[in-house]
């Protein structure tokens, strides 16, 4: 209500064609201020637009960096992963040389303790020898013990030395014997560590293990090379798709030039609307008498002065076909041209 | 890199633009209307290629384009970006000594198409 209401209506006594003239003026009078708000309301719109573009332009060229971000960690991850199996990969394969060296090292130590073992085996076969030398020099004492008994009195220092000699070989015997089971326990050492030919045991299990660490190893090498694979290959597909991203929010923002276009046209129809308002105020002042007729013939020109304010051909396109009722296509150069 | 001078007063035609030609990898610098842009050039920005609006306040695009090319910029290529589709103001403009006119909207592969057609490498 308020504005449109508070203009009075002309004394009741003015009667005929000035007081409807009045009436009509102040109708008029009272559009100008729905054209001002109308004006502001097409400002506002213009306004809200703008900063509603740029705020989805900022968005979505930040929304790109973000992506364009994103491909770099990948980028960054899938370049370290793969540094990461190649070192793995160089480590495994170093490591497996070590077993390779390690396993012919416990090999030759094998070898070195069953020849040990049979080098023992022949001190053995000596101990034997000694044994036997032993049990003949016994026999020996024992016969010269006899001999020295037929002596009588001459052979009785010979009787004694006969004893001497069977005590001594009972001492060799005894010694043998001792110096055969120490051999025999150390060959059964030496065979417990060579692992008897047992694979289960002893070096053979030493190597069999080395084996297995190395293999697993070679396994965690190749699980890693093809995580590396794995991460490249997403890697390609994110930047493929980053790629396509970035085009279509180029796409997106360039398209934000129609609230440029938008823009101009809001604001040709506002100063054709100011036009307007100016043609209005000489209609209430030739209504009023205040001017006269030639003033109104001015107003028929006010729309061709509006259509000569407009940049684009779409613009007259429409103001032609709203004025004649049938559609204008109006020829125009092409959009892009180089001189 | 290629410096793209951009003239428009109108600031989501600039940020579009910028856009699209510094995501193909264009250094971009930009005034929001010709006597500015005369500035820029004035106190030191050497454009390879200069697009400009063409109904700008203070200084409109054809006495800008006729500027630059007083100023001995002779060679730097000019395109117009306009919604003006008057043939008057085309003319004009190409006897200013503008290279190319491109009527807005125009798309992202279309500008990108054009600038390096008139700026090869870029």
């Amino acid at each position: 209500m308020g504005i449109f209401r508070s203009a009075q209506p002309p004394p009741a006594d003015e009667s005929g064609t000035a007081g409807q003239n009045e009436l009509a003026a102040m109708a008029i009078e009272r559009s100008g201020p729905a054209l001002s708000v109308m004006r502001s309301q097409l400002a506002d719109v213009v306004e809200q637009t703008a900063d509603a573009t740029v705020q989805v332009m900022q968005a979505a060229r930040r929304a790109d960096e973000d992506a364009e971000a994103l491909a770099h960690l990948v980028t960054r991850v899938a370049e370290r992963s793969e540094e990461n199996a190649h070192r793995v990969v160089a480590a495994a394969t170093s490591n497996a040389s070590r077993v390779h060296d390690l396993v012919e090292i416990v090999t030759a130590r094998d070898n070195a303790i069953l020849e040990l073992v049979g080098a023992v085996r022949q001190l053995d076969g000596y101990v034997a020898a000694i044994s036997g030398i032993a049990r003949a020099t016994t026999v020996l004492a024992l016969n010269a013990k006899i001999e020295a008994s037929r002596a009588g009195d001459a052979g009785a220092g010979f009787s004694v030395v006969a004893d001497e000699v069977r005590q001594l070989s009972h001492q060799s015997a005894d010694a043998a014997q001792n110096i055969s089971s120490g051999i025999t326990r150390i060959v059964t050492m030496l065979e417990q560590h060579a692992g008897n030919g047992d694979p289960a045991r002893g070096s053979a299990a030493i190597t069999a293990q080395l084996h297995t660490i190395a293999d697993a190893q070679n396994e965690v090498a190749n699980l890693l090379g093809q995580t590396a694979e794995t991460t490249r290959e997403a890697l390609t597909e994110l930047n493929s798709s980053v790629g396509d991203l970035s085009e279509r929010i180029t796409a997106i923002v360039s398209q934000a030039q129609f609230q440029d276009i938008t823009r101009q046209t809001v604001e040709h129809v506002t100063t054709a609307m100011d036009h307007l308002d100016v043609r209005l105020a000489v209609v209430v002042d030739h209504l009023r008498g205040k001017a006269d007729e030639t003033v109104l013939a001015d107003a028929a020109t006010a729309l061709d002065e509006m259509y000569s304010t407009y940049a684009s051909a779409r613009q007259r396109d429409v103001h032609a076909t709203t004025l004649t009722g049938y559609e204008h296509n109006e020829d125009t150069a092409p959009s892009i041209e180089l001189f | 890199m290629k410096t793209v001078l951009l003239v428009d007063d109108s600031p989501t035609m600039l940020m579009s633009i910028e856009t699209v030609l510094s995501k193909a990898g264009m250094s971009v610098v930009t005034a929001k209307d010709g006597q500015e842009a005369l500035d820029k050039i004035a106190a030191g920005t050497k454009p390879d290629l200069v697009i400009s609006d063409l109904n700008m306040p203070r200084m409109d695009g054809v006495t800008f384009v006729k500027e630059v090319r007083a100023r001995g910029l002779r060679f730097v290529p000019i395109l117009m970006l306009t919604t003006e589709s008057n043939q008057a103001k085309r003319d004009e403009a190409k006897r200013a000594g503008a290279t190319g006119w491109l009527v807005k909207p125009v798309d992202a592969a279309a500008l990108l198409g054009v600038v390096k057609q008139v700026l090869p490498g870029a």
